[in-house]
């Protein structure tokens, strides 16, 4: 409930039913909201779900106003935008409850690609009708604050846990050029191992080949394993070229040669910078699988 | 629509960048070279879109030349100052990539004005005190953003005859009064409500008394709108609370300020 006083009466937590936040997928089963909503994206819309129900008679009671002229409205809204308060508030969906609907179920879906940051939910009831009616308490005015429930969900758009990867036609983006015909392609540049890897390294996914296209909608394994191996290969052998272990452990976490440094320990665990480099020299085939096996992460990369 | 994943710049590139500044004046180089000086600072989400820097940099070239047209570099007064403000509100409120979540994001707005746009900054803002950092780092206060805000909230519609007419009308001081209080900037109908109600107030009381006459207004709906949700009223509702409210705040305002006009 809200944090100041009403100058007039409310409706107590104990009086109305709130079956909880259900969020998911659009036309997927939903699940209850919890305080962050993981592997989220502009391209993901999100569907909510809500449903109140109250003692209608008695809510009138406690309002000092007849249950015959009684309408509360229940009104759905989100926020969203980083900061304690929303940067833009929307209204999602609204019924009217009265002494013949004593329930209400809202739904909306949001378009996932007007949502930044968070997810703020808020759930109201307020007073529809009767206006300047009832007990000197009773709440005089449309709109009237009676009831209130918030729900902050922070939701992640990859930020640094998600892998930066993007499908495109490349023969729009590699126009006459001989990678238009490869199936993928990693865009990074080994001068620049301090940069920040979400921003500075993406791989290109070829729209133009459709079984590439299909099987990595799809989240074929064995192709995203391919595809991820191919990355971690090239920056775990740019990283080789290090002078020495001590300058591998100096990029910041987040940077490129922190990623480059956190793969090749995955990949060659225990081994040391000259051992690695002895492996890539001289059993290259070996050095290539040990990566290839450990970019299997199936559980979703 | 797919999202145009625009660079972005975290609260420690913007402290890097403006230290550098600090002994050095921001020149506009190409905004090829400044991607590539900053690229270690840059980031972007990662999925959700198509990676769209060259966006960022068409932004900037664009607000370069709407304070060119206003009297940048050379000329830079009040008027050169409020005429970049409208035109840029006006271009940034329309543009279509910025009709996402990212426009939301300050990191979004660190990048296009620290890196790629800070001699626009430096001319549109002249003042050197504490403030300054605010205007490169995202938030209500940065440069461009602020700007993006009202011509995104202001828009009275594409078939209005005077569709930009309260981005034109309305002072500093009153877009300040909306778009910094987050409980009515992120509130689009009551923030267009309460304009439109500087306006009309504008138009009976004169410009002058405007500023404490809107300062009294905010406070009164800021509490009401704890106490009723104001977002649930008809639009014509909204507007006869607020038109009330602004002559509220008129009454006490020239009870308060009467006095010593006859003193």
């Amino acid at each position: 409930m809200s944090r100041i006083a009403l100058p007039f009466l409310t409706l107590p937590d104990e009086l109305v039913n709130f079956s909880g936040w259900m969020i998911g997928p659009p036309g997927e089963p939903l699940s209850p909201a919890s305080d962050i909503l993981e592997n989220w994206d502009y391209e993901q819309d999100i569907q909510v779900n809500v449903h109140v129900d109250l003692d209608f008679n008695e809510a009138a009671n406690l309002l000092g106003i007849d249950a015959a002229d009684l309408n509360l409205a229940v009104v759905l809204s989100a926020g969203t935008g980083t900061g304690s308060l929303p940067r833009r508030v929307d209204r999602l969906a609204t019924a009217i409850i009265d002494i013949e609907r004593q329930a209400a179920t809202l739904e909306a879906i949001i378009p996932g690609c007007t949502l930044s940051g968070q997810l703020q939910l808020s759930l109201r009831i307020v007073l529809d009708a009767p206006v300047d009616s009832g007990s000197p308490l009773s709440p005089k005015l449309r709109g009237a604050r009676l009831w209130q429930y918030h729900k902050n969900i922070l939701i992640e758009d990859g930020g640094d846990s998600r892998f930066p990867i993007e499908l495109a036609s490349f023969s729009e983006s590699f126009k006459a050029r001989p990678e238009q015909y490869a199936p993928w392609l990693v865009d990074w540049s080994p001068t620049t191992l301090d940069a920040d890897f979400s921003g500075n390294v993406r791989l290109y996914v070829n729209s133009d080949i459709e079984c590439v296209c299909t099987r990595f909608v799809e989240g074929d394994a064995l192709t995203l394993q391919a595809m991820v191996a191919d990355v971690m290969t090239q920056l775990i052998e740019t990283a080789l070229d290090a002078e020495n272990e001590a300058e591998l452990h100096r990029y910041e976490e987040g940077s490129i040669g922190y990623q480059a440094r956190a793969w090749m320990e995955m990949s060659f665990p225990g081994q040391n910078l000259e051992k690695i480099r002895q492996m890539r020299n001289f059993a290259p085939g070996k050095f290539k699988a040990l990566i290839l096996a450990t970019a299997d992460f199936r559980e979703g990369i | 629509m797919r999202v145009a994943l625009l660079p972005r710049l975290k609260a420690h590139g913007v402290a890097t960048i403006l230290e550098k500044l600090k002994s050095e004046t921001p020149s506009p180089k190409d905004s090829i070279d400044q991607l590539k000086e900053y690229s270690a600072l840059k980031t972007s989400a990662p999925s959700g879109g198509t990676r769209a820097d060259t966006v960022a940099i068409e932004i900037a070239a664009e607000l370069r030349r709407i304070a060119q047209r206003a009297g940048f570099p050379t000329s830079n007064n009040q008027a050169a100052r409020a005429q970049f403000d409208q035109d840029a509100a006006l271009y940034l409120g329309q543009l279509k990539e910025l009709q996402t979540g990212e426009a939301l994001r300050d990191d979004v707005w660190a990048f296009i004005t620290t890196v790629l746009a800070p001699d626009i900054v430096v001319w549109r803002f002249t003042d050197k005190n504490r403030d300054r950092t605010a205007r490169f780092a995202g938030g209500v206060r940065n440069s461009f953003q602020r700007l993006w805000v009202r011509g995104t909230i202001l828009d009275r519609g594409e078939s209005h005859a005077h569709r930009w007419e309260l981005i034109k009308q309305l002072t500093e001081d009153a877009m300040v009064q909306i778009f910094e209080r987050a409980s009515i900037g992120g509130n689009p109908p009551l923030a267009i409500a309460i304009a439109e109600g500087w306006l009309s107030t504008a138009g009976k009381i004169g410009r002058s008394p405007m500023e404490g006459v809107m300062r009294s207004a905010t406070k009164i709906l800021r509490v009401k709108n704890q106490i009723i949700d104001l977002g649930y009223l008809t639009p014509e509702e909204l507007k006869e609370l607020v038109l009330n409210t602004f002559e509220t705040a008129t009454h006490t305002f020239i009870k308060t300020v009467e006095p010593k006009h006859g003193a």
